[in-house]
């Protein structure tokens, strides 16, 4: 039986390579493949490489995180109807894996080739955060297409997530927990340690308190209720994005407005002692201009290795980390005629909510990382003392297949701001300018009486991608 | 060896299963109840479609009101207010069409009236059309009625299960006054419990 059990090791790792059911990032780092992509957004290269490359992952196990990508690219470039294939395409993904049974058969054979090779095998299944935009890009897409209440279903849907993301969350912690404790795992000192080394981005998370609730949605679905003519439902997603960004000066503006327009006159005094009067716009000013400005590209995962107390032995085991570095962008300015008539306020730091829920899972990392390394060394086998060959090749194969888990969404802005300004109705030649990147387009809003006019501006490198569409309000 | 045999024949059967079980297309009834899941389908858009005609039709007072004539209604589109992208265009035209099977009222078709216009505008003002047997602008009948509603959802999930509920609202209001002459509510409610083990 020994001599069965020696040679069953390196049979099932072949095995393993062999069927391809190693993920697509299992021994290249996910990155390195969207890198080139990221370049060729950020020089304005067009879209058509991108989408042809990552076209052929649509029916691979990390499908859900290379859709969101070309989703995105193909959103970038105003290919909203290819947009909006792909979100569709990960959207039901995202569903499917949801209601597939807690316990699946192919789960259990993906985490045991998880086990045995790294994180990289488990399928991608995305971050609450991910999730989130994912519903609110495919919003955008239906707003931009003129579909109002097309995006009002995917604002709703992105609510939704935002609560279930908690839930799911506490569940996924519970599990390991679970798991660790039924092997007989002590990992206190190696989550101590993790968490230390984890500390590091505090920086960049800052006030963040938790990685799903994004008041860039809220503000989006607030707008999009707006246009609905549900101003109630509009008051209570800027009252959400209001506790999130307080110092916005636009959504304070937003919810004296409507408190005052409801009539909640004790919730209007409590936000002017807040954030003062509300300051209405000259009655000719009846039309209204709302730029969503996303900025940059979020940052990406690094892998550290940290040496973790394992048997008695301090072994290094690699994890996924965030730069402690805070980049920044923005403000965009916008001028007319030489004048600056408008200033970005942020919305959203994208790139807290990462390394907020990078936190969010650390135990569960080190939970499984700690069981990945126990299991490459045979612990958990029968006599596993007098299979000293087999341990050998194990640790040669441990050194060769430890890789962190670097896999998130990539084209993901690192920030986004907003603007809204009331002006006169007529064509506007704006001139738009990150004061930060130094990336600036002319753009030409037309302005109908009555209306509201949205600009989504994207900002890759210096290029600025601009799309407007307006909507009446009368 | 005698294992490795019976892995064989194991397999054989194995393989003529799955060879049996290729693509099949066939018709079906479309009144049959389809494979549930809490997405709203077409059993739904028919439960929902004919118990709201039902309930409109045996409204003692709309009963009274179609006994001598047949009002003319408008109708609007239903706003959908759910988490799902449903074709409400479509719960509505099931619901026209059970009304005007009844024979009680008569309809505007206020949604393709740009349609409408184009080919009145189309009859009217280019010659290739008998004059005699063309139809007149300005003689399009106003609807007594506005029929309109929404359709909104309450969904609430955990790990294992997800329960929706929908609620379709239809009202019927007489536009000269305002007075809205009926209105129902019809609810849907769908669970779905994921099992602890599967494919």
């Amino acid at each position: 039986m020994p001599s069965l059990n020696r040679r069953l090791i390196p049979l099932s790792i072949i095995l393993l390579l062999l069927s391809g059911c190693a993920g697509t990032s299992t021994f290249k780092a996910y990155p390195k493949q969207i890198n080139p992509y990221i370049k060729q957004l950020n020089e304005d290269k067009g879209p058509k490489d991108a989408l042809a490359n990552l076209d052929r992952y649509r029916t691979k196990q990390d499908k859900i995180l290379y859709l969101w990508e070309r989703a995105r690219i193909a959103q970038i470039n105003d290919d909203i109807n290819t947009s909006k294939i792909d979100y569709a395409d990960a959207i039901t993904a995202v569903r499917a894996q949801r209601e597939t049974a807690t316990i699946s058969a192919s789960s259990i054979g993906v985490q045991g080739a998880a086990l045995l090779v790294n994180d990289n095998a488990i399928p991608y299944k995305g971050e609450g955060y991910e999730k989130v935009f994912m519903y609110h890009f495919q919003g955008m897409n239906y707003l931009m297409a003129g579909n109002i209440e097309g995006a009002g279903v995917e604002v709703r849907r992105a609510n939704l997530e935002q609560n279930q993301a908690l839930r799911d969350h506490a569940k996924e912690v519970e599990v390991a927990r679970k798991e660790a404790s039924n092997k007989r795992l002590s990992t206190s000192s190696a989550d101590a340690e993790v968490a230390r080394a984890y500390s590091l981005m505090d920086p960049i998370v800052g006030s963040v308190k938790n990685s799903f609730q994004n008041a860039y949605t809220f503000y989006f679905s607030g707008i999009v209720y707006e246009l609905l003519k549900q101003p109630n439902d509009a008051y209570i997603d800027y009252k959400k994005a209001i506790e999130i960004y307080p110092d916005n000066p636009y959504v304070q503006q937003d919810v004296l407005r409507l408190a005052q327009r409801l009539g909640f006159h004790d919730e209007y005094t409590s936000f002017k002692i807040r954030f003062g009067a509300y300051a209405p716009p000259p009655p000719e000013h009846s039309s209204e201009l709302v730029i969503f400005y996303e900025a940059g590209f979020v940052p990406q995962k690094q892998q550290i290795k940290i040496p973790l107390p394992i048997q008695g032995r301090l072994t290094p085991i690699a994890f996924p980390v965030y730069s402690g570095t805070v980049r920044q962008t923005g403000p965009l300015q916008v001028q007319e005629a030489g004048n600056v008539i408008g200033r970005s306020a942020q919305i959203v730091d994208v790139q807290a909510l990462a390394a907020k829920a990078l936190q969010e899972d650390r135990s569960v990392l080190v939970i499984r990382q700690i069981l990945r390394t126990l299991t490459k060394a045979g612990v958990f086998e029968p006599n596993s003392r007098e299979r000293t060959g087999v341990n050998i090749l194990a640790s040669i194969y441990n050194v060769v297949s430890e890789n962190a888990d670097l896999r998130s969404w990539l084209t993901l802005p690192a920030q986004a701001h907003i603007v809204r300004l009331s002006l006169a109705p007529g064509e506007h030649l704006l001139n738009l300018q990150d004061t930060r990147t130094g990336g600036r387009t002319l753009v030409t809003v037309m302005l109908p009486p009555n209306s509201m006019t949205l600009l989504r501006v994207v900002g890759a490198g210096s290029t600025l991608y601009t799309q407007s569409i307006e909507f009446s309000t009368s | 060896m005698r294992c490795i045999r019976s892995l064989l024949i194991a397999f054989s059967i194995l393989s003529v299963v799955v060879a049996a079980g290729c693509t099949r297309v066939k018709y079906g009834d479309p009144t049959d109840v389809e494979v549930v899941t809490t997405e709203f389908g077409s059993t739904d858009l028919q439960l929902i479609a004919n118990k709201m005609v039902d309930s409109m039709l045996a409204f003692p007072p709309l009963i009274e009101l179609t006994a001598d004539e047949r009002p003319v209604i408008a109708v609007d589109r239903i706003k959908n207010k759910t988490t799902e992208h449903i074709d409400t265009e479509s719960v509505t035209d099931s619901i026209i069409n059970k009304i005007i099977h009844s024979g009680r009222f008569r309809f505007v078709d206020i949604a393709n009236m740009d349609v409408l216009e184009a080919q009145l505008v189309l009859q009217t003002e280019t010659d290739v059309f008998d004059p005699a047997t063309t139809a007149r602008l300005g003689r399009l009948i106003g609807s007594d009625y506005l029929l309109y509603g929404n359709l909104s959802s309450i969904v609430k999930q955990t790990k294992k299960v997800e329960d929706v509920y929908y609620k379709f609202t239809l009202r019927l209001t007489h536009l000269e006054t305002g007075i809205i002459e009926w209105q129902d509510e019809q609810e849907i409610r769908k669970t779905q419990k994921r099992s602890w083990f599967g494919g």
